[in-house]
Parts: structure tokens; sequence; C-alpha cells
């Protein structure tokens, strides 16, 4: 479970002080799809980086599993992203140096897992790329370097996965398909999926629909439907 | 244009993008405009110390008077001039019949003597030194204090040489040309050049030395030279420091040369590093320049745009350059000026066309290049981000840029070939070096990233950059080993003038000692603590025939005069090889080791063999006291001429010579403490003849004092230039790092793991541009010590450690401050750069 707790951002600027999010009190709770959504400079990527504790705010308190992030120093926060998070960016982020299986290793290994390989060649099996392990990203599509994100994303096992526009920079099949395939992972592991996106096709597979604009939220309904 | 180039430059330098570069420039413009500013001024003062030794620039000796012509020619050149006649003669300090004459050694010295350098003089014996700028005046005569008390005169008392009658007015202690001519007999008397033809000892025939003293500018000097040379007869002698002081020339000469190659490298590490810094910053620049494009801006306005912005560039950097670069040489030479007691010479503005050349080349021919080729590329492309591969190395930039680093060499050192060379074999220890270090990368087995402990992280980080971490090692090797390089011929100069002249050299001379008074001098020597050498005998003969031929026919009257053979020789017998002789040919024979089965041998001198064409197994005879000795050539000896010890053109056996009349010489060191007691000495032994060379000794060691002392500071040029080529070379893979660790982060690596494991990959990557880089080293100090050098060939087992240490703290340092700037970007920005 995710508590934020009348969070307050705000970052200093040559106009002066720009508050980013304002008092946002929110819980997500394990198991739940959450999308959020909202216009550009609105906040959501903001709020999606202190969800996973890549950032703290300025006031109030974020407390995950009973551990609060906001008293953490940088590399606890880190440890706790080792050990609880997954991501998927819309810019996939892998290392140009490594193959697609040392990407997928990565995080098992930051994890102190030494012996994942069998694991990290699982993974990309399940999303379909066990014919290209020894590739490098350049030598990959874009729908395929994101299936590889997606396989590193769900390698370490992780309580919580954050996706900030998975499919931003794909094709509408090629979305479709990863979309598909992130939503299906996420129902085998369990995972708590939060995710920011533009793409209403995308937000409506969630549960749950956040809406902020202007740092504040100002929808929150979790829908009938179940996940997909 | 002008306006966004000037915006773009102030936001790279907000943003830090133009940081590198301006620093790599601006140190190659500050060291190559100080350093060449320094050097120029240092051997101009050196120059103006070492002439002193000649009390001129240059000297022409003579017999006789030299045609009046030529000291025409040299007034008309401008030089300056001054008159000498040296003789000996027979000093009186009374007109009394029974008064006994003592034979001195004399000076006459006109008008300007010296002309460079001071005479050093004391008011009374043992009293206070001064330096004087001239001689004694008309009617006046100076003279050692030895003379003083032998003839028990004071100053102010009248002295005759000849029919002149003079006043001793000073007490010489030393001349800046007396290493010049040490070897004379008889104190030295100083006197006026017009006495001398009052005095009437000079008549034809008589042994006469005349000097004609110059000085001044160096062109007008060596037009003089020019013009001068053809007219020389084989009686006249033309003197500059190489020929009247060997040991100072060869010094000035080693340090001139290691000059050029610390220079020559310094502006190799100073290129590396500012091509290195233009190909990120070009690199940087590809959105500006995609953007612009698809603003509509043409290749020309691009060009028009980033000419600009270098000229803006330039300029800053050059103004800067150009300060420091004068601070800095002004500092050190103002401090060595007060030491050394010279004027500081001036400057030229050479330093400062060189600093500016430096930096226009390098931004002409790596940083130009690179962005002409971005210019060319289509929008779309740069767009697709395909322009960092096109940004690669190409044969054309890689060539333009050689031919600019050749310019600056060749600038820098004046000479085309020595750079060619320098170059080739720098480009050539690149591509060698890049192979041994792909291979110790691989020999530690690594998968993955092992993002487990800071050693497999970077054992992993540093395999997986195999090509690129391979080339930052041979980039780390080479500037280490251009440093070590200097260190160590640094070390070959320092033990090579250390060895030449140790602590406790010889500082006296002693010469014209009876057979009684060994046993004497040996006492008072003994008494004194003083450190002896030798003593040998000493008997002059002539050497007449070389197997059946006379001397004179057998070589050309040149050589013969030249070779000195047409003197009496001193020779000597010696129970061992002395200590300054190396054997050439032959063997060496005890001193007894003469019977009749074994006729008398002589050892030779090998340079005066060659002269003469002499030969192992060559019969020399020799005349001696109306007597002859034929003798056999059994060996020949390298004899080191400047270690202030007796030595001997001839050594025989001893029973060949103790039948001929001899004299005994030794030299010795004698604290500064007890050099009055020299009196003493001569009080107990007063034929014998005591010749002081400490002044000599100390204004060699003074040179090479400071010698040393600026090789120490171009050092920490190269040391600097070192540095700033491994920080240039760590942020080749900066942006690479910082994306990759930033991605590692956001995934849960801590910052800690990132700054250890980037630590300990530079430290490794040190360590092993160490290990190469003393190889590499070794290798080219042997080859500079047997081509260039002229040194004796040695191993340098201080770099094997030094190297390594070097590699693994400066490359170390270098990954710290990247991992810093690595860390420092929060892997927030990761969501943001969508």
């Amino acid at each position: 479970m995710i508590q934020l707790r009348d969070v307050n951002h705000h970052i200093c600027s040559v106009d002066g002080d720009l508050e980013i999010l304002k008092a946002i009190t929110l819980q997500i709770d394990a198991g739940e799809t959450v999308a959020i959504t909202g216009s550009s400079g609105s906040g959501k990527t903001t709020l999606l980086g202190m969800l996973a504790g890549l950032d703290i705010p300025t006031s109030g308190e974020i407390v995950v599993e009973g551990s609060n992030l906001t008293t953490m120093n940088e590399d606890q926060r880190a440890l706790f992203r080792a050990k609880s998070v997954g991501f998927v960016f819309q810019s996939f982020h892998l290392l140009d140096a490594l193959t697609a299986l040392e990407n997928v290793l990565l995080p098992l290994e930051l994890a102190g897992n030494n012996q994942g390989e069998a694991e990290a060649k699982a993974f990309l099996e399940q999303v379909g790329l066990s014919h290209r392990l020894k590739h490098y990203p350049s030598q990959l599509s874009g729908g395929e370097q994101q299936r590889v994100a997606i396989a590193r994303a769900f390698a370490a096992k992780p309580q919580y996965l954050f996706a900030d526009e998975p499919t931003g920079n794909l094709d509408q099949a090629t979305g479709s398909h990863i979309i598909d395939l992130l939503f299906d992972l996420n129902r085998q592991h369990k995972t708590t999926l939060v995710l920011v996106t533009h793409e209403p096709r995308l937000a409506s597979l969630c549960r749950r629909q956040i809406v902020i604009e202007n740092g504040q939220i100002i929808s929150d309904k979790k829908s009938e439907l179940s996940d997909v | 244009m002008f306006k966004i180039a000037w915006r773009f430059l102030r936001t790279d330098w907000r943003s830090g993008e133009l940081r590198l570069l301006f620093m790599s420039l601006l140190l190659a413009v500050t060291i190559v405009t100080g350093l060449t500013a320094f050097v120029e001024r240092l051997q101009l003062m050196l120059a103006g110390e070492s002439s002193q030794f000649l009390a001129a620039d240059r000297v022409l000796k003579s017999p006789q008077p030299v045609n009046p012509l030529w000291l025409d020619k040299a007034s008309g050149l401008n030089l300056q001039q001054a008159a000498l006649i040296n003789f000996q003669s027979m000093f009186y300090a009374s007109v009394d019949v029974d008064a006994e004459p003592v034979l001195v050694s004399i000076k006459a010295a006109g008008e300007n003597y010296p002309l460079i350098g001071e005479l050093k003089t004391r008011p009374q014996p043992y009293g206070e030194i001064t330096a004087v700028k001239s001689g004694p005046a008309v009617g006046e005569v100076w003279a050692e204090s030895r003379l003083l008390q032998q003839m028990n005169i004071d100053i102010g008392a009248q002295v005759y040489i000849g029919d002149a009658q003079l006043k001793l007015t000073k007490v010489l202690v030393s001349e800046p040309d007396r290493g010049a001519g040490f070897i004379s007999m008889g104190p030295r008397v100083l006197m006026h050049l017009q006495d001398v033809a009052a005095s009437n000892v000079i008549s034809e025939g008589s042994r006469v030395s005349y000097s004609w003293l110059f000085a001044g500018d160096k062109k007008a000097i060596d037009l003089y030279w020019q013009w001068l040379k053809p007219q020389l007869t084989d009686r006249e002698k033309w003197l500059d420091l190489e020929n009247s002081q060997p040991t100072v020339a060869v010094a000035l000469q080693r340090a001139k040369t290691f000059f050029v190659l610390a220079s020559s490298m310094i502006i190799v590490l100073a290129v590396i590093a500012i091509a290195m810094s233009s190909t990120r910053y070009s690199q940087r620049h590809i959105k500006h320049i995609a953007v612009l494009k698809t603003l509509g801006a043409t290749s020309t306005d691009i060009k028009r745009l980033y000419t600009y912005l270098l000229l803006l560039l330039f300029i800053a950097v050059v103004c800067i350059g150009w300060l420091l670069g004068f601070l800095l040489q002004q500092l050190v030479l103002m401090q060595a000026a007060a030491v050394l007691d010279v004027a500081l010479p001036p400057l030229s503005l050479w330093p400062f066309l060189l600093g500016a050349a430096t930096a226009l080349i390098s931004l002409m021919t790596f940083t130009l290049p690179v962005i002409d080729k971005l210019r060319s590329i289509p929008a779309v492309r740069i767009f697709q981000q395909a322009s960092s591969q096109e940004l690669k190395l190409s044969l054309t930039s890689a060539v333009i840029g050689l031919a600019g680093v050749l310019l600056l060499l060749s600038l820098y050192t004046g000479q085309i070939l020595l750079s060619v060379l320098m170059l080739l074999s720098l480009t050539f220890l690149l591509a060698v070096v890049v192979f041994p270090a792909r291979l110790l990368l691989t020999f530690i087995p690594a998968k993955g990233l092992k993002a487990r402990n800071w050693w497999s992280m970077a054992v992993a980080n540093m395999q997986r950059r195999l090509w690129v971490n391979a080339l930052q090692i041979s980039l780390f090797s080479i500037s280490l080993m251009l440093l070590l390089v200097l260190i160590g011929l640094r070390d070959n100069l320092f033990s090579q003038w250390q060895e030449q002249l140790p602590a406790e050299t010889p500082n006296f001379f002693l010469v014209n000692l009876q057979q009684p008074d060994v046993a004497s001098v040996e006492q008072w020597l003994q008494n004194h603590a003083a450190k002896q050498e030798t003593i040998y005998p000493m008997i002059r003969g002539r050497l007449v025939r070389i197997n059946d031929k006379l001397v004179r026919e057998r070589v050309s009257k040149e050589d013969f005069k030249r070779s000195g053979a047409d003197r009496e020789l001193n020779l000597s017998w010696a129970d061992s090889l002395p200590p300054d002789n190396t054997l050439t040919a032959g063997s060496w024979h005890d001193a007894d080791a003469s019977s009749a089965s074994n006729p008398t041998w002589v050892s030779v001198e090998s340079k005066l063999a060659k002269k003469l064409e002499i030969k192992l197994g060559d019969s020399l005879t020799f005349m001696i006291a109306a007597q002859t000795l034929t003798a056999k050539v059994s060996s020949l000896r390298e004899v080191e001429w400047d270690r202030m010890r007796p030595n001997f053109y001839m050594l025989l056996p001893k029973q060949s010579l103790q039948m001929f009349p001899k004299t005994y010489m030794t030299s010795f060191y004698l604290p500064a403490s007890k050099h009055k007691d020299i009196v003493n000495l001569l009080k107990i032994i007063p034929t014998a003849i005591v010749i002081e060379i400490d002044s000599m000794i100390k204004q060699i060691r003074h040179v090479i004092h400071h010698v040393s002392l600026a090789l120490q500071l171009v050092l920490f040029f190269v040391f600097i230039g070192v540095i700033l080529v491994m920080f240039a070379t760590v942020q080749i893979s900066l942006d690479s790092r910082k994306k990759e660790n930033t991605v590692i982060r956001a995934l849960g690596g801590t910052k800690k793991l990132i700054i250890g494991s980037l630590i300990t990959e530079f430290m490794l990557l040190g360590l092993l541009a160490g290990i190469l880089a003393t190889f590499a080293a070794e290798l080219v100090l042997l080859a500079l010590q047997k081509w260039l050098m002229d040194l004796p060939l040695q191993l340098h087992p201080e770099l094997w450690y030094l190297a390594p240490l070097l590699g693994l703290s400066i490359v170390g340092s270098a990954g710290f401050l990247a991992a810093r700037k690595v860390t420092a970007v929060v892997p927030m920005q990761l969501l943001r750069e969508n």
C-alpha cells in the first residue's frame, strides 16, 4: 500500500516558486491498477516520480508498506527501488552497451540475485524475445526495446510497477501489443501498476483513474470494469 | 549570426558544455606562452652567465697581433671589444739587483675588459671580496694574494715588470675567464694593456698570447664569424663556450634538447586534450544544429555561426592565456634572476605568437572540421541521432589533425624532421599500445553488468567498452610515458652532472713539487683534512718520432700544432690505470712491468693518438733532457679531462722515466674555511705552485644548478599537461556513463555503488596505463639515451613503481570527479527526458 499525505512540491524558477503538486492525499492499495492522466505540465510525471521514490516532496509524507520514503536518504530510496519497484519508461532507457539479456539481468543483480540468468531468459521469452537475447538495443526496433524494458521491469518481481507513457514512442499497433503484454504480466505477477498516460484507451484499462490538473487531483474514480 | 553565436557561447558556458574545451585551450595557450617565454629568457640568462667563462661572447686568440682590419670590421658590426695579452714575466718587488724575482703569469687588459662578468678583488689579502667591472688603471697592477705572501709585499708597494714601474693597488681574487687557461704557471698578475709597451718585456719571439674579446648581438657575431672564418690561419683560434668550457657547453646542450623535447610533449598533450574536448563539444551541439536547420538555417549560416563562436572563444582564451602565461614565467624568472644575480632578459613577441598559434591551429584542425561535418548532415538524420556515429574520426580529419600538430611542433622546435619523427613515433606508440591494453582488459573474465559490488561492476564496465577503454588506456599511458621519459632523462642528466663534479671535487692543483717535498705535502694535506688525489711525477719530454718518421713529417702542420705535440708533453707513470681513464685498446701494464724481454711501453691518450695517427704497436721516440727514449704503444686510453685531477697524454713504466729530472703534481680538495692556510703550505715549499680552480668549479655548478631547476619547472608543466589529458580522456565516456548510471540508480543502484565502481574502474585503467607506460618509457628512454642525448644506457627502476602509482592516483582522481558529475544527475531526470 502506498499512502500520500498532504504532499506538496514546489521548485524555484525565475518567476519565483512554482507549485507542481498541491496538497495531494492519496492511497493506492496492493494489486490496484492506476492510471494518472492530465494535460501537459499538470504534475502527473512528478507525482509518478514521488510514488516511485525517485524524488521527495517539499512537504508531506509518502509511506510505502509502512516505510516513510520522505525520511529516507537517496541510497535508502535506491535500495527500496531495487527491492520493490519496476519501471517502464517512454524512452525505454535500456543501457546501450548491454545486450537484451544483460539489461534484464541488471535489476536482478542490483537486488542481489546473482543466479538470475534463467529467470531473465524466461522473462524475455514471455515477451517474445527469446531469439534476441544477445542483441544490443541499437539492433532492436522500438517495440522490441520496450518489450525488453517490460521484461526488465518484471524481472526482479517488484511489488510496484511504474510506467511513464509506455506507448508514447510507439505506433498504434505496437502500442496495443505492448499494453496487452504489460497487463498480462501484471496480472500474472499480481503487481500494483501505476501508469501515466495521455491515451484514453490505456487509461480505461486501469481499474482506477486519477486526473490531475495544476498539481491537484480533480478526479479519482474507480471503474466498474475489472482489469483486462 | 554574431548575436546567436554570443548567446550560444554564454549558454554553453553556463551549462558547463564549453568549460572543458575552454580549459584545454586555455592551458595550452598558457603553457605554450609561459614555457616558451620561460625557456627563451632562461637560455638568454644562462647564455649570459656562461659567457662569463670567456668574459665575452667569443674570443679570438693569436700568438701575434692580428690584422687591424679584422678589428675594424668588428667595430663596424657594433661589436664590443676588449684586448688582452697573456705572457709570463719576472716580477720584481724592488730595483735592487739582489732582489729575488718571481715568475708570474701576466694578463694585460685593455679598456672594457671584462666584456661579460666581473673581476673579483680584495683591498687587502683576505679582506672583503668586491666585484668590479674593469681592470686596473694605467700604472696600476693587481696580483694574487699568494704573490704578496711570497714576496712579502703589501698593497701600495711599487713593483716592477720589465722596465715598467707600477703600483700594486688590489689583490686579485678571480677573473671570469680564469677557467679558460688555468694551467698557467705562476701567480696571476693583472696590469693595464698600455703599460706593456713601457715594460719592454715583449719582443719578437716572446711566448705571448693575444686575445680579442667580442660581445654583442648574436646575429652580428654570427655575421662577423662568417666574414672572419675564411681569413683565419692555423695560428688563430676562435673560442666559444663549446671549445673553451666543454663541461658547461655539453650540459647546456643537453638541457636545450630536454627543453625542446619537453615543450613538444606539452604541445602534444595539450592538442590531445583539445581534440578530445572538441569532439565532445561538437557532439553536444548536434541538437543545436538540427534545430537551426529545421528553422531554415543554411549550411553557410551554420558555418558562419560557428566561426563567430570559435572566434569569440579564441579571443577569450588567448587573452587570458597570454596573461596567465606571462605571470607564470615572470614569477619564476624573477626568482631565478635574483639568485643568478643577472638582469631579467627582455621578453620577445614570439612566445605570445606561438601561444595564439597553438589555439588557432588547434581550433582550425580539431574543432572546425568536426563542426563542418555536422553542417553537412541532413537535418532529418541529425534528428535520427545518427550523428554521433557520423562524428567518428575520419581519415581526412585525422590527417588534418596530424598536420596541425606537425605544424605546431615545427613552429615550436624549429626542426621539421625532429617534429615528424616525434609525431610518427607517438602515433605509432598510440596505435601499438591499444592492443596490449585491450589484451590486459580481457584478462579478467566477467559477464553482464555484475552490479553486485564495486569491483565486479568496475571490471564488467571496463570490459563492456573494450575498445574505448583500450583507447583511453593508450592515451593515459602515452601521456604518462611522456612524463616518465622526461623524469628519466632529468635523472640521467642530474646523475651525469653530479658524476662530473661531485662534492669535494679537487679545487686546487699543486705543481712544481720536488722529490723531497712530496712527503711534506702529504703530511700537510693530511693535517688539513684535505681530500688528496695521487701524486704523479711529471717529466717534460717532446715526442719526436713515430716509428721511423719524424712527427713533423708524419702529420700536417696544422694537426701537429693543434695536437699540442709541438710543445713539450708531460710524461708520467702510474701504478695502476688512473681513475678517469678508460682503456680503449690494448692492455694496461703495471708501472714497473718493463724488462729486457718486455721493452719499454707507453700508454697514449686516445684523442692525441687519433690526431697523430698513433696505433697499438707503434714505437714512439721522446726527447727527454737531451736523451732519447723509445717505447712501444701498448694501450690507448680515453681520459676525462674535466674531473679536475692530474692526467697525462703519455704514461710510461716507472723504470724508464725515473732517471730523468722530474717534478711532482697533484690536486686536492680543501674546504673553503681552510683556503687561507694555503699560504703556510707555500711557506713550507716556496717553489710549489698552487692553482686555485674553486671559482671555476663554482661557476660550472652554478650554471648546472639553474639548468636543473629549470628542468624541474618544465617537468611540472608537463605534469599539468598530463593531468589535463587524463581529465579530458575521462570525459570521453562521461555522457554515456551519466545516462547509464542514472538508469541504474532508478532501478535501485545506490550512489555508493556507482561512485565506488567508477573510481575502481578508473583506478584500474590508470594502473594498467601505468604498467604499459613504464614499458614504453624505458624503450623510448633507451633510444633517446643512445641516439639523441649521447648518455650512457641505463634502466630506471624508480619509474617502475612511480608510473603505476601516478596512473592509479591521477586517473583515479579524474574518475572520482567524473563519478561526482555522473551521480549529480537525479534519476527523476529520466522521466523528464520524455
